[in-house]
């Protein structure tokens, strides 16, 4: 378990306490703040939730987007989250954050989360974190590269800052992808193409390194081309005398490892991109 | 040269057969039997090579012996390399740096060996093995396929030493066994004693300062079983190398190998089953050169040159097992065209990968890097020892005596160390493979490969900690390249600069990952400029592998006052 996996249990057992000790105050999460809507959808039964705290979209491009949503949501449940609230601002900042929201909400059901994570911490010029996370059937499908992928793909399609074109291109790369199970990857293609030319002349190297290995002939090869003997008379061990050395044992004997790594976390798998 | 006693058409020896061959008649002769080759002199020499292999007499090195026989020697104008002929013949090409061209001949003597191992494969077997070996490796050029060209294969008797050690008298290890009681240690202490016998007669060494110790290590070894008394009738058709090479070069190599034999037989003796003998235990072995240390012979070796420009590439065949011992350099065309198969296979492949990051695409491309720079540096490395001949000790003996004191030193520390080592039982059988570094660089990267795949799967991937080792790895690699190229003969501007195109894209990728920079087009970007650059000193890696598998024009002007023009 590295680190980091360690924080992130940890992280996930205090949110399930922080979570705990806040259901007798709020009885169910979300009409807080009152930007958090939540929608039923009509055909597959899953939940929609938009959560625009950052006020990011207006009113049609909330209408157009819950639309998109509803399509993706035969797959599962479907967030879009915009959140501003200072943080550590890098990428497992907003992973943290995006888990802990949909966990809160809908634990290990299936689902996909969008979270745009305004945060001054991130650079100066773009300082929003794009992130996208999926859970239970759906962390199979669209794996974090992909997630990764579709971000990218979102950002460099649409002009800058246009954040209603990247949730959108998001929403409908994911709808397309668990569709036809392909998603566009320039970049995966242009950077296999140069990896496939590296490999095929590292192939060819070590083809050739391999013909030109030296092939000098062990001692046992050697041998059977000498005329040798070897004879021996009077073999014999014999004992000269027994020395002591002090050398204390030490005096822990391992003990147990103690604890099992804590089941608090959940899986998930997610991917990102900075805008 | 000897005529046939039916009529009088010209005797060549006939591997095959093991006789001398009339070319006419086709009648065949025992060669110790026929005329000229047995004269007057050798007469006086065989009383003493029955003492071969046998008690000996009390001489300690046959050198300058004063038997001599009347040779030809055909000397190239243009490298100074000589060959040695009992025929009178029209040669049209040289050995030792392919010119076609007339070498010139002058009658001289040379000295006679004592021993021969006449050939046995013959030109026809050599050339079916040679055109094998050059059909297993993918990019060799057609020239070397060519039927023609392999006829100028010339059998060369090369001239060697060969040595008889051995050791006979007491021994008495130290040894000890150990076991733990309570908090002390009890070791029982005993001497490992035995009267031992031993000898190990025909270990062999070129003595040719022209035949380069890379080959005749990888031809070997010889059956010494199969030594004959030297008769100049088995040179006919033949020719000959002169040696040059004292003998004394070889004798700690000798007695080396008598001293790990005898140790590793008597250590294994059952009476010393569970004992473990003490650091300093080998060296109590002390084998000798029995009285007839050293003795001259003749061994078979099939030889051809390839000429390229300024550099020679050689096939060296044993002319008694068909061992061969042949570099061949690639052939661009073809190498280019089985890159892209291998491309396009290794792109199939990588359609199952899941798209990367482009973090982690730097991440991998450095790996690959750090691969590619290995392979350039140990082909670097390789190139510099093998031009300066810095592994033949026969050749540095003559021309290079300062360099021969060094190798003979660092061949002692290297001696030292091993024996400091902890465990005797575990006794070094192998010397260092010469690409043990790069073995080491490949394991610290698929090390460092490990928690990336890992991680990669698993969506934990520290990717800037990973990147920040392969960068720190790639900088040391490419410097230590970089410092090696200047021991190169020639060109060495492009290695250095594709290194540094290299690392300086490698310190851009560092800074955007240090600092975080945001846009995924600055991390696409390093990873395409750091492929790139790759692929060039891929390339770069090619020329420098052909200069690996050539060497420069041999200056052989042995008989001249200007010994190693260099
Ligand atoms: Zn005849
Ligand atoms: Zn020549």
């Amino acid at each position: 378990m590295t680190v980091r996996d360690k924080c992130r249990t940890i992280a996930a057992i205090l949110t399930a306490l922080l979570i705990f000790s806040m259901l007798p105050v709020y009885s169910r999460a979300g009409d807080g703040d009152g930007s958090e809507e939540w929608t039923k959808s009509k055909e597959s039964g899953n939940t929609l939730v938009y959560d625009d705290k950052y006020d990011v979209l207006d009113k049609k491009e909330k209408k157009a987007l819950l639309k998109l949503m509803d399509e993706l949501s035969i797959y599962g449940n479907v967030c879009f989250v915009t959140d501003s609230e200072p943080g550590i601002a890098d990428e497992s900042d907003a992973d943290r954050k995006a888990d802990a929201y949909y966990y809160e909400r809908f634990e290990d059901e299936d689902g996909l989360l969008l979270l745009f994570d305004y945060d001054e911490g991130y650079t100066e010029e773009e300082h929003c974190m794009m992130w996208m996370v999926t859970y239970g059937a759906l962390e199979k499908k669209i794996r974090p590269s992909k997630c990764n992928t579709i971000l990218d793909n979102a950002y460099n399609n649409n002009s800058y800052h246009d954040w209603y074109g990247y949730a959108a291109s998001s929403f409908q790369q994911a709808y397309d992808l668990l569709e036809t199970g392909r998603l566009a990857e320039p970049m995966k293609y242009i950077s296999n193409i140069f990896l496939a030319l590296i490999l095929g002349l590292l192939i060819n190297f070590i083809i050739a390194m391999w013909s030109i290995r030296s092939r000098i002939p062990g001692d046992d090869e050697v041998l059977l081309g000498l005329f040798q003997s070897y004879k021996t008379s009077g073999v014999k061990l014999d004992y000269v005398g027994t020395t002591r050395t002090y050398s204390p044992q030490s005096s822990s004997s391992g003990g147990g490892r103690s604890g099992g790594g804590g089941g608090g976390g959940h899986s998930h798998s997610g991917g990102g991109h900075r805008a | 040269m000897n005529s046939c006693p039916n009529c009088g058409g010209e005797l060549l020896f006939d591997p095959g057969s093991g006789k001398l061959k009339c070319g006419f008649c086709e009648s065949m002769f025992d060669p110790t039997e026929i005329g000229a080759g047995k004269g007057a002199e050798e007469e006086t020499l065989t009383a003493e090579q029955a003492a071969y292999m046998g008690e000996g007499s009390a001489k300690e090195e046959h050198q300058g012996d004063g038997k001599e026989f009347d040779v030809t020697q055909y000397s190239c104008p243009q490298c100074g390399g000589s060959i040695y002929s009992t025929d009178e013949s029209v040669t049209g090409f040289c050995s030792y740096c392919g010119a076609s061209l007339v070498l010139n001949s002058r009658m001289s003597k040379m000295k006679m060996p004592e021993k021969i191992i006449p050939f046995r494969i013959t030109k026809e077997q050599c050339k079916e093995k040679y055109r094998a070996h050059v059909g297993k490796f993918l990019f060799a050029p057609a020239e070397y396929k060519d039927p023609e060209y392999l006829e100028r294969f010339r059998g060369i008797y090369m001239p060697y030493w060969v040595y008889n050690t051995g050791f006979n008298g007491p021994l008495v290890l130290p040894a000890n066994r150990s076991h733990r009681q309570g908090d002390y240690i009890i070791t029982e202490n005993y001497h490992c004693v035995g009267q031992v016998e031993s000898y190990y007669r025909g270990i062999s060494y070129d003595a040719s300062s022209s035949f380069d110790d890379h080959y005749s290590r990888q031809i070997a070894p010889f059956d010494a079983h199969t030594l004959v008394d030297f008769n100049t009738n088995y040179l006919s058709g033949y020719y000959a190398d002169m040696q040059d090479v004292k003998p004394a070069v070889y004798k700690s190599e000798v007695l080396d190998f008598a001293k790990n034999q005898i140790y590793d037989s008597f250590i294994k003796e059952p009476e010393f089953r569970g004992v473990t003998m003490g650091d300093s235990a080998k060296n109590r072995v002390k084998p000798q050169l029995e009285a007839e240390g050293a003795v001259s012979a003749f061994f078979p070796v099939w030889f051809l040159s390839f000429r390229n420009r300024d550099r020679v590439a050689y096939a060296v065949v044993n002319g008694q097992t068909g061992k061969i011992c042949g570099d061949i350099p690639i052939d661009k065309k073809r190498f280019i065209l089985y890159a892209l198969i291998f491309s396009v296979l290794s792109y199939l492949a990588l359609l199952i990968v899941p798209a990367m990051t482009p973090k982690v695409l730097l991440v991998v491309a450095s790996a690959i890097a750090i691969v590619c720079l290995s392979l350039l540096l140990s082909t670097l490395d390789k190139i510099v020892r093998r031009d300066k001949r810095l592994d033949d000790k026969g050749y540095l003996s003559l021309y290079n005596r300062e360099q021969y004191s060094e190798t003979v030193a660092r061949q002692e520390k290297k001696k030292a160390r091993k024996e400091q080592k902890p465990d005797p039982n575990a006794v070094a059988k192998k010397a260092e493979t010469p690409g043990g570094r790069t073995i080491v660089t490949l394991i610290i990267i698929a090390l460092s490969l490990l928690p990336n795949v890992i991680g990669y799967f698993s969506g934990t991937l520290e990717t800037n900690l990973v990147f920040a080792a392969e960068a720190v790895i790639m900088l040391i690699v490419g410097l230590i390249a970089m410092a090696k190229s200047n021991y190169l003969p020639k060109k060495t501007m492009g290695i250095k600069a594709g290194i540094f195109i290299m690392l300086v894209v490698m310190i851009y990728n560092l800074f955007i990952n240090m600092l975080m920079v945001a846009g995924d087009w600055y991390y696409y970007g390093g990873a395409f400029a750091l492929m790139v650059s790759i692929i060039l000193l891929q390339f770069m890696t090619v020329d420098q592998y052909n200069l690996l598998a050539t060497r420069p024009l041999p200056q052989l002007n042995r008989k001249g006052g200007d010994d190693s023009a260099r």
